[in-house]
C-alpha cells in the first residue's frame, strides 16, 4: 500500500527553536531540581542550583517571546480543545494502532496536532508549565513574601517546595508519554524528523483539498 | 587600632549606599585612635608608693570623681539584672553549669568582681564602695597577676589543677610579674583584649572552660580564629563591638540582641554588639545566600566550629566524682594526655573539646535562667537554662550554641538543684571538708533554701550562644553543610524547619516515582504490543 503523500512545512523555525530550546532547558532543570530536591548528588548543590535559576531565567525570556508569537501569528489556535475526531484518536491507540488501522488524523497547517495532542498541551501550557513557573518563581524570590503580604496569608517554603516537585512529577509524566507518543507516526522518527526539519509527509486524499 | 574598613566584604544591591553612609558615619562617630589628652605618668596623685592595690582606687577617683557612681550602675558592679520582661537576671541571681552558685561562695567569686572583694553575703545586692578601676584599665598587662594573687583568690576558681603549674612555673622561672603597682598605675589606659580577657577567658575554672569561643588565643588571634579580634584582620578589642555610655556595656548574654537585630545602627549611637550593626542583613556577594539571613543567624554559618585557638572547653563536668583524696589524704589531681585536668578532688571528673561543632536551635535572644533550688527534671536532664524561640514566632533565627552536661547534687526529698558552699575558710566549705551534706547545708541556708539531708546527683545541661571566634570567609559553612543527598545534616533535628535537599516529603516521593514508573510500564506494554502486531501483520 502505498499512499500519496506531499511535504508539508508544519513547524516554522521559530516553533523548532522554541521547541528543542525549551526541551534542553527542562530536562536540565529536571535533573539539577531533582539533585536540588536531594534525589542524588551529580553537580553539587551550589552549581545545581546556579544551573537550575539560569535555565529558569532563559525558558521565562524564551517563554516571553513564545506567547508574544502564539498571539501575533495565531498559532495559540492550535491548542484550543476540540470533541471533533477526539474518540477516533483515543479508539487509535486502543485499538487501530495494533492492527494497522490508517491513522484517524493527519496534520495540516490548519491543525498540527491530533485532537488528544491539542488537550495534552493545552493542559501543558495551561496547568503544568505555570505551575511549576510560580511555585518556581515564588521559591526564587522566597525573601520577597513579607513584602508581598504571603507570609501573612500563611504561605510556607514547604507548601511551595511541595508544589513545585509536584508539578516536576507532572512534567516528567508527561515527557515519558511525549517520548513515547512521537514514535506513533508512519514510521518511528517521522514526527521527531518533522520537528527538526519542519517538513512533515503527510498523506494527499487525507486533506480535503489538497494543495499539488 | 586601626579599623580596616575597606575591608569590610562590599555591599551589593539596594541597601548600598546606606550601609555605605553608615560605615563611613560609624568610623568617623567612634574614634578609633584615639590619642590620650592626658598622661598619667605625670599626676602627682600617681607618683607615690603604692603598697596596695585599693590605694590606686583612691587615687583615680580623685580626679575621675564621677566613675564610681557610673560603675556602681553597671552589671559589672551589680552582678544583676532586671529585664523587661520582668526577670531578675544576673550571676548574683541564676545559676550555671560550672560553680553553679554565688550564695555561701561570694568571697571566692569576688576575685572576679570589679571591687575589691564582696562581703559575705550579698544575695540582697551588692552594695556601692570601691571600685577597682585598673581591673579594666590597665594597660601593662601584668595587673591581673597582683589582683588575682595578691587579693587572696581562691586558686580553683581559675585554676583546676589548683594552680599547681602556676607554682611550679614560679619555682622554676622565678616571679615573672615585677613591675611595681606605681609604674602600673601611671600606665593606665583604655580597656583591652587582655583586661577582658582576664576574667572572661578564664571563667569555669581554666583558661576557655566555659564560653567555647572566649579563650586566651584571642590575645594575639590567628585569623582563622577569630576573623574580628586578629590583627590580621579587623584587629579589634572587646570594646569594639562591645562599646559603653556611663561605664554599661553592650552585648551582655541576658540581653541578646544579636539574634533579632536586623537593622544597621545610627552612626550616632556607635556600635552595637551585633553583626548586623556594621555588616548589615545583606552582606554576602551571593544573593540566594543573603536569602538565609531571615531565619539563619550570621554565626551558624560563620562559626562553623568552636574552640578553635588550640585551647580545649568543657564539655563535661560530674561534681559527683569529686572528693576522692590520695593516701596521705590530700586533694589529688589527674592530667589527661593533652595536659588538662581530667579530675580534680575538689572538682571531680572534666571532660573537654575542641574544634567542636556546635548544636543549633531556633533562638529568638530571650533565655530562661533558673535560680538556686531550681527544680529537678526527674525525666531526664535538668536544663541549667532553657533556649527561648520557635520556627513558628516569625523573630526567631538558627542559632549556635555550645553545650556542657554538668553532674549536679539536688535534694532528693525537694527535688531542688542544691547550691554548693565550696570556697572558704570553714570545714563547711567542700573544698575544705570535702564532705557534701555539711556542703550543701551551707549552700541551701546561705541561698535560703531548705535541704533535707538526702541528696544524689543528676544531669544537667547548659546552652552558650556562640558569638565570637567568627572563621574567615573561606571556612563558612556550604551548602552541602545543611543541604543535599550527600549533605552533613547539620540542620536536620532543627524542629520546624523545611530544609530543602533532604527529601522531608518521602510520600510526594513515593508516589511521584510510583507515578513514573506506571506511566513508563504503560508506553513500555503499549509499545512492546504495537511491535507485536505489526510484526505478526508483516508475517501474513
Amino acid at each position: 500500500m502505498t499512499e500519496i503523500t506531499e511535504r508539508i512545512y508544519l513547524f516554522k523555525w521559530f516553533e523548532r527553536f522554541w521547541h528543542w530550546s525549551q526541551a534542553v532547558l527542562i530536562i536540565l532543570m529536571a535533573i539539577t531540581g531533582f539533585e536540588i530536591h536531594g534525589s542524588y548528588n551529580l553537580f553539587g548543590f551550589h552549581t545545581a542550583i546556579d544551573i537550575h535559576v539560569y535555565s529558569a531565567w532563559i525558558l521565562i525570556v524564551l517563554w516571553v517571546f513564545t506567547i508574544f508569537w502564539h498571539l501575533t501569528t495565531g498559532e495559540y489556535k492550535h491548542y484550543i480543545p476540540t470533541w471533533k475526531g477526539l474518540t477516533q484518536q483515543i479508539l487509535y491507540y486502543m485499538q487501530g494502532i495494533f492492527t494497522g488501522a490508517p491513522h484517524p488524523f493527519h496534520a495540516s497547517a490548519k491543525a498540527k496536532h491530533n485532537p488528544l495532542q491539542r488537550i495534552a498541551y493545552l493542559l501543558l501550557k495551561v496547568m503544568m508549565i505555570p505551575l511549576i513557573w510560580a511555585s518556581g518563581l515564588l521559591y526564587l524570590f522566597y525573601n520577597d513574601w513579607a513584602a508581598w503580604g504571603l507570609v501573612e496569608l500563611g504561605l510556607t517554603l514547604e507548601q511551595v517546595a511541595v508544589v513545585h516537585v509536584l508539578a516536576a512529577f507532572l512534567l516528567l509524566l508527561f515527557l515519558i508519554a511525549h517520548l513515547y507518543l512521537i514514535t506513533t507516526g508512519a514510521t518511528v522518527l517521522q514526527f521527531t524528523k518533522a520537528m527538526i526539519t519542519g517538513w512533515e509527509d503527510v498523506p494527499v486524499e487525507h486533506n480535503k483539498q489538497p494543495r499539488l | 587600632m586601626t579599623l580596616h574598613y575597606s575591608e569590610l566584604p562590599a555591599r551589593k544591591g539596594r541597601r548600598f549606599c546606606f550601609v555605605g553612609l553608615l560605615l563611613i558615619g560609624l568610623f568617623s562617630a567612634v574614634p578609633v585612635v584615639a590619642a590620650p589628652t592626658a598622661d598619667h605618668s605625670q599626676f602627682d596623685a600617681l607618683q607615690v608608693p603604692f603598697s596596695d592595690i585599693e590605694q590606686i582606687n583612691a587615687a583615680c577617683v580623685g580626679c575621675h570623681n564621677v566613675a564610681e557612681d557610673q560603675l556602681h550602675k553597671t552589671l559589672h558592679w551589680q552582678w544583676d539584672i532586671a529585664l523587661e520582661n520582668g526577670e531578675q537576671y544576673g550571676k548574683l541571681n541564676v545559676i550555671n553549669a560550672y560553680h553553679p552558685n554565688i550564695a555561701s561562695n561570694s568571697q571566692a567569686c569576688g576575685s572576679c568582681h570589679i571591687g575589691f572583694g564582696l562581703a559575705k553575703k550579698i544575695t540582697d545586692g551588692i552594695a556601692p564602695a570601691a571600685v577597682d578601676c585598673l581591673a579594666c584599665h590597665d594597660t601593662s598587662g601584668e595587673y591581673f597577676y597582683f589582683r588575682f594573687h595578691q587579693d587572696g583568690a581562691e586558686c580553683a576558681m581559675c585554676h583546676d589543677d589548683g594552680a599547681d603549674a602556676m607554682k611550679q612555673r614560679v619555682k622554676t622561672q622565678g616571679e615573672k610579674y615585677t613591675l611595681s603597682l606605681r609604674a602600673m598605675a601611671q600606665s593606665t589606659g583604655a580597656t583591652s583584649t587582655a583586661t577582658c580577657g582576664s576574667c572572661h577567658f578564664y571563667d569555669g575554672g581554666a583558661d576557655g572552660a566555659k564560653h567555647g569561643d572566649l579563650d586566651s588565643s584571642l590575645f594575639d588571634a590567628d585569623f582563622a580564629v577569630d576573623v574580628h579580634m586578629s590583627a590580621d584582620g579587623a584587629d579589634f578589642t572587646c570594646s569594639s563591638c562591645h562599646q559603653s555610655i556611663d561605664h554599661q556595656l553592650f552585648g551582655s548574654r541576658y540581653q541578646a540582641h544579636s539574634v533579632g537585630d536586623d537593622q544597621g545602627v545610627s552612626a550616632l549611637t556607635g556600635a552595637r554588639a551585633t553583626c548586623v550593626s556594621c555588616h548589615g542583613d545583606r552582606p554576602m556577594q551571593d544573593d540566594k545566600l543573603n536569602d538565609h539571613t531571615d531565619v539563619i543567624a550570621c554565626q551558624t554559618c560563620h562559626i562553623p566550629t568552636y574552640a578553635r585557638g588550640g585551647i580545649a572547653t568543657k564539655t563535661k563536668w560530674d561534681w559527683s566524682t569529686a572528693g576522692e583524696l590520695n593516701r596521705s589524704k590530700r586533694p589529688k589531681v589527674e592530667v589527661n594526655s593533652a595536659g588538662r585536668v581530667s579530675y580534680a578532688s575538689q572538682k571531680g571528673h572534666m571532660e573537654y573539646g575542641e574544634n567542636l561543632k556546635p548544636v543549633y536551635r531556633w533562638f529568638n535572644g530571650a533565655m530562661v535562667f533558673k535560680a538556686p533550688g531550681a527544680e529537678v527534671n526527674s525525666d531526664g536532664v535538668t536544663l541549667i537554662n532553657e533556649i527561648q524561640g520557635s520556627s513558628q514566632d516569625g523573630i526567631s533565627k538558627i542559632f549556635p550554641f555550645h553545650q556542657i552536661t554538668s553532674i549536679l547534687p539536688y535534694d532528693t526529698q525537694s527535688q531542688q538543684l542544691m547550691p554548693m558552699n565550696l570556697a572558704g575558710r570553714s570545714r563547711d566549705a567542700y573544698w575544705n571538708g570535702y564532705n557534701w551534706p555539711k556542703s550543701l547545708k551551707a549552700g541551701a541556708k546561705a541561698a535560703g533554701i531548705e535541704f533535707s539531708g538526702n541528696f544524689d546527683f543528676t544531669v544537667s545541661q547548659m546552652s552558650w550562644p556562640l558569638n565570637h571566634s567568627v572563621a574567615p570567609k573561606e571556612q563558612a559553612l556550604s551548602c552541602n553543610a545543611c543541604h543535599g543527598a550527600t549533605s552533613d545534616g547539620l540542620l536536620d533535628e532543627v524542629e520546624g524547619l523545611y530544609i530543602p535537599g533532604r527529601r522531608q516529603h518521602a510520600w510526594l516521593d513515593r508516589y511521584g516515582v510510583l507515578a513514573l514508573l506506571l506511566t513508563f510500564l504503560g508506553v513500555a506494554g503499549h509499545g512492546t504490543l504495537r511491535a507485536y502486531f505489526g510484526w505478526r501483520r508483516k508475517q501474513l
